[in-house]
């Protein structure tokens, strides 16, 4: 039977609504009609924009031993200050003795630390995750990779999801590996909302893959994107997790990719989803984009470019800005207190302005030497790179232009640089409540 | 008679009321569960209810679905008072928990209404100051908006947009980041 159409909901009513709204929510409610919009400003509190995650502040380095340092934070020097230089280590109580606090992954201003312990750089709230509790059946197989899930435009809650790879967990818990990746595959998840562990079983959706013979089994970055996580498998598939209806998919490489066969390869989120930029056995930087359509999924080669053309530049090009990143430990960054999300604008790095260039062709007898990807800038089709000669910098793959952010110089020549966690500041006082 | 200041508890508990619906129709609850609603409440306070309560705003089918409502969560509050004045063994809390389980299933089954019922339980809940029900109803609304943009949340809900697109350009300039 149809019914008659509703009335619209008295004011007070609906500011009821509208209150219970995420930012992400509110903001699109303001756009319905005039009588949201005007309910929403006079009755919820201003969505502030400088609160939330939505720029670049910088990126977490995690350094390899034998020097066992703690992170550091390379930014530019404004951004170094405003959350106190990055040092963890002076705010978060880490149990294990002597023992610098390593960073497991980052989402949308939060960072995870081993020891399960959950930090905002900017508020420098932090809070400690009950232990997991023991693994399903046969679980002690292999290592535990855990992410990190958070997007306070959508809820002031985080998510940490505790899975095997997906061999170790086949071979723990006698799954066939007959099907490819596992039809069922069981995680556990902690949600700060319930602050409970809970063992939660992923229901894969699509058809499985062939199995590739020789896997080397690890699980890399991560990224978070409309509310769905994607794991970089070093097997042989990235892994789309939906926490909401808790399904999973497994994701082929692009033709041609052997995601186990490549060193550099960085899965991450930017401007309209998922990235994937790898060098390929030709020193060239490839940058594909995950492209969702409902249930059609599918890679697209966004760029190609050898890496000779960028080091090339740089080596004709020494000049630096003077608003160049640093590590800010290497300069006095003694603030006790953080500044909070307003402050100086102007050094503040500008993508589209500052120095950048148009990559030239590729010089044959340029040195070539190493280099890493460090991740992507979350809101602009820009590829952050790590080239030899200690250069950081950010490669606008749609523009093909290049700029130089500054300079990271290891203190040794053993340290490498082992990880990148690319972060944007959040500064909501929400963690110490939902700890 | 049904005065609070009896003193007989059982007689209080027992004393119906009776509320009339806009389309005329009776029905006959408990105190208990009329009280759910602040509105009654006061009116039973105050003794103007003796003829029955007319509720000029709330249909029949409505109200049926109110009654349901505050009958279940009636049960559900006099059930907590009767488990916390008596011991608190676990085997208590076990029931305890059960109850609030079927509660929250309760509320789930309730809430499977169509939009304008929902609409008409929450207008309904807000007339008669039902705490819990306004609660309930509301938040479903917002989960219904929840990741929607703007054009779904119109269609959703039946809303022309009297945005002019200039206004509709600039909210979604001021809030850029939600619409990316």
């Amino acid at each position: 039977m149809e019914s008659p159409p509703a009335g619209p909901l008295p004011a007070d009513v609906l500011a009821d609504v509208l209150a219970r709204l995420a930012p992400r929510s509110l903001a699109a409610s303001r756009c319905v009609c005039r009588e949201w919009r005007a309910v929403a400003d006079a009755c919820c509190p201003p969505l502030r924009a400088d609160l939330l995650p939505i720029t670049l502040g910088g990126m977490f380095i995690v350094t390899s031993e034998p020097d066992e340092a703690p992170p550091q934070f390379f930014a530019r020097p404004s951004m170094a200050r405003k959350i106190a230089g990055g040092r963890l280590e002076t705010y978060v109580k880490m149990e294990r003795y002597d023992t610098p606090a390593d960073i497991e992954g980052s989402c949308n201003g939060l960072l995870l630390l081993d020891e399960l312990v959950v930090v905002n750089p900017a508020t420098r709230q932090w809070a400690r995750l009950p232990p997991r509790p023991a693994s399903p059946e046969g679980g002690a197989d292999g290592f535990d990779y855990v992410y990190l899930v958070f997007d306070p435009t959508v809820s002031p809650h985080y998510e940490v999801i505790s899975m095997k790879n997906p061999l170790d967990y086949c071979k723990g818990n006698k799954v066939s590996t007959e099907e490819w990746p596992p039809s069922v595959y069981v995680m556990r998840v902690y949600s700060s909302e319930t602050r409970r562990w809970e063992e939660r079983p992923f229901v894969r959706e699509g058809p499985p893959l062939e199995i590739t013979v020789d896997v080397r089994a690890t699980l890399g970055h991560a990224a978070y994107w409309h509310e769905a996580l994607y794991v970089h498998c070093t097997t042989d598939f990235v892994m789309r997790i939906t926490l909401s209806n808790d399904k999973y998919q497994a994701i082929k490489f692009p033709e041609g990719i052997d995601g186990s066969n490549y060193y550099e390869l960085y899965l991450g989120k930017s401007k309209s989803g998922v990235y994937l930029a790898l060098v390929d056995n030709q020193h060239q930087l490839q940058v594909w984009f995950l492209e969702e359509f409902g249930v059609k999924i599918e890679w697209v080669l966004k760029r190609i470019i050898h890496l000779r053309a960028m080091v090339a530049h740089f080596i004709k090009n020494p000049a630096q800005t003077d608003t160049s990143w640093i590590i800010s430990r290497d300069h006095n960054c003694d603030q006790e207190n953080n500044e909070g999300p307003t402050g100086e604008k102007t050094l503040d790095w500008d993508s589209d302005d500052d120095n950048a260039v148009e990559v030239q062709v590729p010089d044959p007898n340029c040195f070539y030497g190493y280099n890493q990807i460090f991740g992507f800038h979350p809101y602009k089709e820009t590829v952050f790179l790590y080239l030899s000669s200690s250069r950081v910098v950010a490669y606008h793959f749609n523009s093909s232009k290049i700029q130089e952010l500054g300079k990271l110089r290891m203190k040794n020549h053993n340290q490498m640089v082992d990880t990148t966690f690319i972060y944007s500041p959040c500064w909501i006082d929400e963690l110490s409540e939902n700890c | 008679m049904a005065s609070a200041g009896s003193g007989d508890e059982k007689a209080a508990a027992a004393a119906m009321i009776t509320l009339i619906s806009s389309d005329n129709e009776k029905f006959e609850v408990t105190e208990a569960t009329a009280t759910l609603s602040q509105t009654i409440r006061h009116m039973i306070e105050d003794g103007c209810t003796d003829g029955g309560v007319p509720l000029p705003n709330v249909t029949s089918k409505i109200l049926a679905r109110v009654i349901e409502y505050c009958k279940k969560h009636a049960t559900a509050a006099a059930g907590e008072e009767g488990s916390s004045s008596s011991f608190s063994d676990a085997a208590f809390l076990e029931v305890d928990r059960a109850f609030l389980e079927e509660l929250e299933e309760f509320d789930d089954a309730f809430l499977e209404v169509d939009r304008a019922t929902l609409f008409d339980l929450i207008l309904a809940a807000n007339y008669l100051d039902i705490k819990g029900l306004l609660n309930l109803t509301c938040q479903k609304v917002a989960d219904s908006v929840k990741g929607k943009t703007p054009e779904q949340i119109r269609e959703m809900y039946n809303i022309v947009n009297d945005l002019t697109p200039e206004e509709e350009a600039e909210i979604r300039r001021e809030t850029q980041w939600a619409f990316e």
